[in-house]
């Protein structure tokens, strides 16, 4: 079933190659429309209250190095693929028009993305996962290089140079897994193998910052994130909606499948410090975004703040703030989807993607403007659209784990509608300045055809949530599960320096209130951590936390 | 039932964006969709009357009232964390499901009048959707009964805001408008969200959303919300207010509210008068379960309130543009409602939102009525003796008049005057320092605010109705004000409405008139406090942290103190504009700093753009963008193939490319060392 779903798209890259040219359209969005046929009964036939991994797929490969064929997915990845899959075909049915030359390379490498997505997010075995990771950057650096805009070079080089940078320190840290695991006598790569292995709490922490910044690069987390907005810019309109939709999700997605649960312990020593990138990436985006001129600059700036919650929820260790992180990567994709699709429809006609040769566009092109303003809401979180039920649950999350940065981070809410609403006024409202627009076209069936699902999409994810949620909650329980069951384990985290800024207790701190110290938290899983996270407040440390070394366990 | 009062209003405005009909139709079926809402939501009234407080059984055990309540689907549930979409229906949400609804259709039916000159023919069913979707987001703050759900309708009436305020798109200024009042409303927002996760992981293991049970286990173990020293309660409805001084437009983020009177005259009267912006007062009522634990939340509520009040009367007297007073006007009346919630008078200040809906929407519709016969001539220094010319909208507008200047009976006065009394006479402050003074303090404030509410009342009222009527010679045909052009000939003397604005105004005029009855003080000879019943079961736990004392003697001697100076006020006035209409200038020559101060709204949106916008705008531009991103970050990237490239010139090329290699050189330098630890053993 995955294998279907991972290869269709690959073979159809094949086929649309070796079609003619008049037919590669066509043939593109036949293919993109069947993986999504073959893609849905992932959907269906996923059960919750099942397995951990599902629709799985197991066959030796290397044997020597116990390398296997190993797919599988929890409810995470199947939210991320179908996103994917669903994504694809619009991408596609956008690229009809707009794509200059080369259609037949076009559409290929837009399927073998595709297929080397889905693989990434189904690979249960870390080779194998490394080695769709790798084959997605293959079709994206030709889309920006060939397709690109004229600065498409510069960004590029500067795209690979970061993503290659990243995927050989994940490289070499699943090399030094690989030999630890070796060691134990049964060399395996595969990741329930390792998810067993008791590794050194220094070696979890070199090989988490090793993952960490394989994934941090590609989130993009602050400060690693300057490729995004170059690679934007320059990336056809297709390549910027995979880029955003999905893509970036990889990063995400890596920290949750493999850099998290692999370290726990190393996560609780990093999370604060991860808390407070994402934290800046939330704010700074956010300015930044509001000071471009040039409104794929925006976006992409704005994907950096958004970005931000999905990592502010992950590290926040708990059901609300890692379901939250989870719903806003599939927000993001849907939104920022749709807006680099609508930037790319007045790219299109006018050749322009500054924000001033815009104004007035709502009397010229009114069903532009609406599906504009619907898509702007969703992105800054409007309630009752899909925006909110991500930011709130991930700033719900954070908030319990760390109430003052998730406060400074609340004020992405501010900022958010700032550059948003900044931008969409100057492009929309107003008098009509240029003269240029007045004959703009509006939407035209094609165009109203691809953008109808993902407005669907805005307001089914905003209103009724919760049959994705469903589907996410016990893969995310499992994950949360993971750290608690570490806490124990590893008291030396609570003495060990948190920066000052997360201790602000969250509840009340007379610790003799009956039933306090037990039952502080809901979430069950969470509840030991944060009992240790109170009582090291109030009884060890009231003042500043002593940076106590660090012993090791074997 | 509950569902479908607020759906109604949904539907018409999904109708009513697909169909795009003319002003008639959109405007028929927007204003019947609220009209079946309004019935049903009287009759949710009166079942939710008959239900009563409740009552006690065998034991003595008290017996929570059953109210209608309705649960569709569940929301989000994930961890712990479960919320539904539900409705409630309490007496305090009841009697405001029927003050939106009703005084809304009302406003539907005026606007189907008020838009029959709208230069855009086509986009009048864009108004009437929005307009729907405005109550349905309205009925859903009220009604919704969790805290995310009030705050879909909290963010929903924004949106329908911000949509409203820049209805006339085309022009920017009014665009800028709408942007502004949704940003400065997140700001609140920003506020309102720290407090309700700092409200919600309070509670531990019995953390939820529900209003009903967070009111429970709030009374049951109010410790929760004790930590540090009782400064948690504190803090979470400070955050909380933050939220309503966004909302409900107090200081200090007022700002956006005179300049959301951009938007078409009925929008300022249903959204910026009588329902939106009073969401911040219906929040803090919600939770008065809440604010009594925390006496010092409640007194900033009140000084808050207090200040807005006063500041706000001071730019509302020099103003010239009628919807800029009554915007000004609004924001103290407001500050009214805030303070006698502060000062734990949860019914008094909810009254004043009722009363106060009825004589400012009828105030604004009667500005409406005038502006629509004007042109869309908005400037007061234009107008004068109209009260010839629309008889029916001087009438009116004069009850409306009476009742905010606080004429003995009228509502405004019912209303205002229990607000003072409680101020003057509460003890909620009596723990903490100074509480014994404050009282005092902020009864003159509110006294003071009262005066100046008569003088500038009158002001406006003596430009607009009396005297001679001065816009009919000057060139009147362009007009700077509205976003259109919609003069069909220059009209030379100025018409009264048609009856479809007309008719709204005489309802609202009855109740501007009576509607002091529905909750008369107590020295009144019957049908006392009427409110005060209805919300009892309510406000039930801060029933005892008011004491209303029956201050005898007190009481009636600062209520004719209080009344007085309202006519000296009026006289005050009437000498000024009737009298010697050359008066107020010499008298503005004198005092030249205080009346540009006034005029120009003491500056306030300069000393934002001044001290926060632009340092925001530029430090983003300048310094994050310009410095860390392009020069700090991207150097580094650059630089590190820089040097990556100068060693590779050092060592004489390989044949591959470049910088690639260099970077993958890096990499397995690092990976090197990482494997040297992993496999060394640590």
């Amino acid at each position: 079933m995955l294998s279907l779903v991972t290869f269709l798209p690959l073979v159809g890259a094949l086929l649309v190659a070796a079609l003619p040219r008049s037919l590669s359209k066509n043939a593109a969005l036949a293919v993109s429309l069947l993986v999504l046929a073959a893609s849905l009964p992932l959907w269906f036939g996923y059960d919750p209250a099942g397995a951990s991994f599902q629709f799985e797929e197991n066959i030796p490969w290397i044997d020597g190095f116990g390398v296997s064929y190993h797919m599988g997915i929890d409810g995470v990845s199947l939210l991320l693929v179908l996103l994917t899959t669903v994504l694809t075909p619009i991408i596609v049915l956008a690229g009809f028009s707009g794509v200059e030359h080369g259609h037949r390379g076009y559409f290929a490498l837009m399927l073998a993305l595709e297929g080397a997505m889905i693989g990434t997010f189904c690979a249960l075995d870390t080779f194998l996962f490394y080695v769709f990771w790798e084959l997605v950057l293959i079709p994206m650096y030709f889309l920006i290089g060939i397709w690109g805009g004229q600065r498409r070079i510069y960004a590029t080089v500067k795209f690979f140079i970061y993503t290659v940078v990243g995927s050989l320190l994940m490289l070499v840290a699943f090399i030094a897994l690989y030999t630890l695991q070796a060691r134990t006598g049964t060399p395996s790569t595969d990741l329930a193998a390792l998810m067993q292995l008791k590794i050194p709490y220094t070696t979890q922490c070199w090989m988490f910052l090793c993952f960490a910044l394989a994934f941090a690069i590609k989130v993009p987390m602050f400060p690693f994130h300057t490729w995004l907005p170059d690679a934007h810019v320059e990336a056809p309109t297709g390549g910027s909606v995979v880029l955003a939709g999905v893509m970036l999700k990889m990063g995400t997605y890596g920290f949750y499948r493999f850099a998290m649960p692999l370290f726990p312990d190393a996560v609780l020593k990093f999370g604060p410090w991860m808390i407070g990138l994402a934290v800046i990436g939330i704010v700074y985006g956010a300015l930044v975004a509001m000071v471009q001129d040039d409104v794929k600059k925006l976006v992409a700036y704005s994907s950096v703040s958004h970005l931000g919650y999905c990592m502010l929820g992950l590290f926040a260790l708990n059901a609300p703030g890692v379901s939250g992180s989870v719903f806003q990567m599939i927000n993001h994709g849907i939104s920022t989807g749709a807006l680099f699709l609508l930037v790319g429809i007045l790219y299109e006609r006018r050749h322009t993607r500054m924000i001033a040769d815009y104004g007035g566009l709502a009397k010229v092109v009114p069903k532009f403007a609406f599906v504009f303003m619907v898509v702007t809401f969703s992105s800054i979180g409007l309630p009752g659209l899909n925006g909110f039920v991500g930011e709130f649950l991930v700033l719900l999350g954070a908030f319990q784990y760390a109430p003052l940065p998730t406060s400074i981070a609340i004020s992405g809410v501010v900022f958010g509608a700032a550059y948003m609403l900044w931008c969409f006024q100057r492009m929309v409202f107003g008098p009509l300045k240029n003269e240029a627009n007045a004959q703009l076209a509006d939407l035209s069936p094609r165009e109203m055809a691809y953008l109808a699902p993902l407005l669907l999409a805005i307001v089914v994810l905003g209103v009724y949530p919760q049959p994705f949620l469903d589907r996410i909650n016990p893969s995310v329980d499992r994950f949360v599960a993971r750290f608690a069951e570490h806490f124990d384990e590893t008291p030396y985290l609570h003495a060990g320096p948190v920066p000052s800024w997360v201790t602000a207790p969250t509840g009340p701190p007379d610790p003799s209130l009956p039933g306090h110290a037990s039952g502080h938290a809901p979430p069950p899983a969470h509840s030991t951590h944060d009992a240790n996270h109170h009582g090291a407040n109030h009884h060890g440390a009231a003042h500043e936390p002593v940076a106590a070394p660090v012993p090791g366990i074997e | 039932m509950l569902a479908l009062i607020c759906a109604l209003p949904l539907v018409g405005a999904i109708v009513n964006g697909l169909m795009r009909g003319p002003r008639l139709v959109s405007g028929g079926i927007a204003t019947a969709m609220v009209g079946i809402s309004a019935v049903l939501s009287f009759i949710t009234l009166f079942e939710v009357m008959a239900v009563g407080s409740g009552g006690t059984v065998g034991g003595g055990l008290h017996l929570d009232p059953v109210y209608p309540s309705q649960t569709l689907w569940t929301w989000m549930q994930t961890g712990g964390v479960d919320v539904s979409i539900g409705f409630r229906a309490d007496p305090l949400t009841a009697v405001m499901m029927c003050v939106i609804t009703g005084i809304g259709s009302l406003i539907h039916l005026y606007s189907v009048g008020y838009m029959d000159d709208e230069a855009d023919k086509n986009s009048v069913w864009r108004f009437f959707s929005y307009l729907n979707l405005f109550i349905f987001a309205m009925l859903l703050l009220v009604m919704g009964d969790s805290f995310p759900l009030m705050f879909v309708g909290w963010e929903g009436v924004g949106l329908c805001s911000y949509l409203l305020i820049g209805f006339w798109y085309q022009n920017s200024d009014f665009a800028s408008a709408g942007k502004k009042a949704f940003i400065t409303n997140r700001i609140g927002d920003f506020s309102f969200l720290i407090g309700l996760f700092w409200l919600y992981w309070s509670l531990g293991s019995h953390a939820t959303f529900n209003f009903v049970e967070l009111a429970k286990v709030i009374e049951l173990h109010p410790e929760l919300v004790g930590g540090f020293g009782g400064c948690a309660v504190t803090g979470i409805c400070l955050l909380f207010f933050g939220g309503a001084t966004g909302k409900s437009a107090q200081l200090p983020l007022f700002v956006w509210l005179p300049d959301a009177m951009a938007g078409p005259t009925p929008v300022s009267a249903l959204i910026h008068a009588a329902t939106m912006v009073t969401s911040g007062i219906y929040m803090i009522c919600r939770l008065n379960f809440l604010y009594v634990l925390a006496p010092a939340a409640l007194a900033t509520v009140a000084t808050i309130g207090a200040l807005t009040a006063l500041f706000a009367a001071t730019i509302a007297i020099t103003q010239n543009d009628i919807k800029k007073v009554l915007a000004y006007s609004t924001v103290s009346q407001l500050g009214f409602m805030f303070l006698g919630v502060g000062v734990g008078g949860f019914t008094a200040g909810f009254f004043h939102v009722l009363t106060h809906a009825f004589f400012k929407a009828l105030m604004f519709l009667g500005s409406g009525s005038i502006i629509h016969a004007l042109h869309h001539e908005q400037d007061m220094r234009k107008m004068g003796g109209l009260r010839k010319y629309m008889p029916i909208t001087f009438a009116t507008f004069f009850a409306g008049y009476l009742a905010i200047i606080g004429f003995p009976l009228f509502s405004g006065f019912v209303s205002k005057d229990e607000i003072l009394w409680l101020t003057y006479s509460t003890s909620t402050f009596s723990t903490l320092p100074m509480g014994d003074v404050m009282p005092k303090v902020l009864w003159l404030i509110g006294l003071a605010t009262a005066l100046m509410t008569a003088f500038y009342m009158s002001r406006l009222m003596f430009m607009t109705f009396f005297g001679t009527y001065r816009g009919g010679h000057a060139d009147h045909g362009h007009d700077a004000h509205a976003g259109h052009d919609a003069h069909g000939g220059h009209a030379h003397t100025p018409h009264e409405s048609p009856l479809v604005l007309t008719l709204p105004l005489m309802v609202l005029a009855v109740l501007s008139v009576f509607g002091g009855a529905l909750n008369l003080p107590h020295w009144f000879p019957m049908m006392q406090g009427g409110m005060e019943h209805l919300l009892a079961p309510v406000f039930n736990p801060a029933g005892h942290a008011v004491h209303a004392a029956e201050g005898g003697a007190t009481e009636f001697i600062l209520m004719g103190l209080t009344t007085a100076g309202v006519f000296a006020s009026v006289g005050a006035a009437f000498m000024l504009y009737v009298r010697k209409p050359e008066m107020p200038a010499s008298i503005a020559a004198k005092i030249p700093l205080l009346y540009t101060g006034s005029l120009n709204k003491w500056f306030v949106d300069e000393i934002y753009q001044a001290a926060i916008l632009t340092p925001i705008v530029t430090v983003s531009r300048q310094v994050l963008w310009a410095v860390v991103d392009a020069q700090i970050i991207d150097g580094a990237v650059n630089g590190a193939g820089t040097v990556a490239r100068r060693l590779g010139e050092l060592h004489g090329r390989i044949g591959w490319g470049k910088v690639q290699v260099y970077a993958i050189s890096i990499a397995l330098g690092t990976a090197l060392i990482v494997c040297a630890y992993a496999l060394g053993g640590v």
